[in-house]
């Protein structure tokens, strides 16, 4: 559903992205892995609009959308939460979620899915008047994630949600992240240093070095692998 | 000291107060959102007055009531705030490749502006009595040579270009052409009408506008007066309201945080601050009528420089980028002119500097937010 041609990306003289294709079919979870400066969020950023390619295309639901604004992408239904989870440090807890359902109209819908989103993670309901910059980390991850559920996106692409967390709530969040791709059918595009965290969740993986893809399989098939093993799971 | 705080300077200080504050609201919203000093917001206050008074008529009166005047006053000022935006800020935002060229051109059209400063004859006193301007004018373009230098030796010479083409691309260029619309709006202004001040016709201000309606500690308040209090806090209760209940306001404050996560969100950045631009300017077009009602015969070219600069030093003191503060340094200033009599145009900024040695913020100023 979602597919990258041959994308390049360039900050200047920097090139970052050296021809990326890749592919996330429907209601399945990929992962892209690599090392830091690899360039995962820089793909998530292209994807998303905030970078524009210099070459390539990226698909959507059979649409271009690699020369399409932010806010339009949005509308197609794709939904990205920054690495760093970038919440509304001075808005509340239930503004940043009223910021995720912005391009919603359907006041009784956006209520529905604000009793879910308080459902999958309680305690932001217990914080709902607080200003999200008043959060831990794990908070804001969850409200991150739970912000980008607000606009109902067919697919979610995550930078680094496990970045900075307690193990214990790294599993929380990632038996989230499987919840909602199996009970509500949601795709995802996980990006991860956490390569073995990632591996086990997802489907299928690609693997980045210095922005190209250096390998690309089942994502079972690449947790066997010995170089992936060596390179990425810290074990030979 | 009794005649230091009479009750009618009270009344003028208050009347002041209100309408610094109304222009300080503009500087500050669009401040927090886009880190820029649109010092073209003085301007959209001074056509403010001068849209109103072509409707109710500049030479001969037209019969219509100021009050009618000023709604197409404000969608009119809101249009040129808007698209004081479009066509100078939002290349720069993009930094699209006719960025540099607005800015280059903006300088042009400032020396070129300053040329015709001295050449209108019967702006000629204006110019020579005029020192800051002078000053100002001259200044701005001394810096032409200065960017030209930088734009062409950026590209070239990285450890230049490092030091002088980036500057010259954000900031100082962001300044400069905010500098240059602004004296470009009043050159015009002053080429279309002229530098004479003028003053709506009586025709147009409905009688109890000059009639005392009541009075505080012996001073009698005018009609007028009390039309600006109101006025003022009106608009004020109603912008809080907008920015703290609206999808739109919190919009506004969440680009003022982090733009490229509310595009994220789905939110047209550049929409939303286009909102904000009509919002202030339509503000800053009440401000001007107000102001050109109170005090008969300012309406000029110049009016924005003067007013619009002491509003800019209300903002900055309240701490710019914050509403409460542009209002709260709007009253305070108007404090500082109504009590000292007026007119003064460096009494503002000896205030402004002296609260910022104590509170380098400004008064409601928080150390800026986490931005990463
Ligand atoms: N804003 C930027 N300006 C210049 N270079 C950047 C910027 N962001 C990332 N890069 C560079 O692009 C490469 C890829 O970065 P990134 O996509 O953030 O990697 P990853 O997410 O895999 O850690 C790195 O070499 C990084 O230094
Ligand atoms: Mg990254």
């Amino acid at each position: 559903m979602l597919r990258l041609e041959d994308v390049h990306v360039h900050y200047g003289k920097i090139h970052a992205l050296k021809g990326i294709s890749l592919e996330v079919p429907e209601g399945k979870i990929v992962t892209i892995i690599g090392a830091n400066g690899a360039g995962k969020s820089t793909t998530l950023q292209t994807i998303s609009g905030l970078l524009r390619p210099t070459s390539g295309t990226i698909t959507y639901d059979g649409q271009r959308i690699d020369l399409m604004a932010p806010s339009d992408i949005v509308k197609t239904g794709l939904c990205h939460t920054p690495e760093g989870r970038r919440i509304f440090p001075e808005l509340t807890v239930d503004e940043n979620l009223s910021m995720g359902a912005y391009l919603r109209s359907d006041k009784g819908g956006i209520e529905t899915d604000r009793k879910r989103a308080f459902q999958w993670f309680p305690i932001l309901e217990e914080r709902r008047t607080q200003h999200g910059g008043t959060l831990s980390g794990g908070e804001q991850q969850m409200l991150a994630i739970a912000r980008s559920m607000m606009g109902r996106p067919k697919l979610l692409m995550l930078d680094e949600p496990s970045l900075g967390l307690a193990p214990i709530i790294v599993q929380q969040i990632f038996e989230i992240i499987a919840m909602l791709n199996r009970e509500e059918g949601l795709t995802i595009l996980l990006v991860e240093q956490n390569a073995s965290l990632a591996l086990r969740t997802a489907d299928r993986g690609y693997v980045y070095e210095t922005g190209v893809v250096i390998m690309e399989d089942d994502a079972s098939a690449l947790a066997k692998n010995e170089q992936v093993r060596e390179a990425y799971l810290g074990s030979a | 000291m009794s005649s230091l705080l009479t009750p009618e300077k009270l009344v003028d200080a208050l009347s002041l107060g209100a309408l610094y504050a109304l222009i300080a609201v503009g500087y500050t919203m669009v401040y927090g959102i886009i880190r820029l000093i649109n010092f073209a917001h003085g301007e959209v206050f001074m056509l403010g007055a001068f849209w109103a008074l072509l409707i109710v008529g500049m030479d001969e009166p037209t019969g219509v009531n100021i009050f009618v005047a000023l709604v197409p006053s404000m969608l009119m000022c809101a249009a040129v705030g808007m698209n004081v935006d479009w066509t100078t800020y939002l290349p720069l935002r993009r930094r699209l490749p006719r960025s540099d060229a607005l800015s280059i051109l903006s300088l042009g059209l400032l020396g070129i502006g300053a040329i015709f400063y001295k050449l209108t004859g019967d702006a000629a006193h204006v110019w020579y009595s005029d020192g800051a301007h002078t000053a100002i004018g001259w200044g701005v373009i001394g810096l032409l040579p200065i960017v030209i230098f930088a734009l062409a030796l950026g590209e070239k010479l990285e450890w230049l270009g490092r030091s002088l083409g980036r500057v010259a691309s954000d900031r100082l260029s962001a300044l400069i052409t905010a500098i240059g619309m602004s004296l470009i709006l009043q050159t015009l202004a002053q080429l279309i009408w002229g530098a004479e001040p003028r003053a709506f016709p009586e025709a147009s201000l409905p009688a109890f506008l000059n009639e005392s309606v009541f009075s505080i500690f012996g001073a009698r308040v005018a009609g007028k007066e009390l039309v600006i209090w109101v006025a003022a806090i009106v608009i004020m209760v109603l912008l809080q309201l907008l920015v703290t209940r609206t999808k739109i306001g919190t919009a506004m404050r969440a680009c003022s945080m982090d733009q490229k996560t509310a595009a994220l969100m789905g939110i047209s950045v550049d929409s939303v601050i286009a909102f904000t631009f009509v919002i202030g300017s339509a503000m800053a077009a009440i401000a001007g009528v107000l102001y050109a009602v109170k005090v008969g015969g300012s309406i000029s070219f110049r009016m924005g420089y003067y007013q619009g600069l002491i509003a800019f030093a209300a903002a900055v003191l309240g701490g710019i980028g914050n509403i409460k503060g542009a209002m709260l340094g709007g009253v305070l200033i108007g404090f500082v002119q109504g009590f000292s009599g007026g007119g003064n145009f460096s009494l503002p900024f000896v205030v402004m500097i002296l609260v910022l040695l104590i509170m380098p913020r400004g008064i409601l100023g928080e150390p800026q937010a986490t931005r990463a």
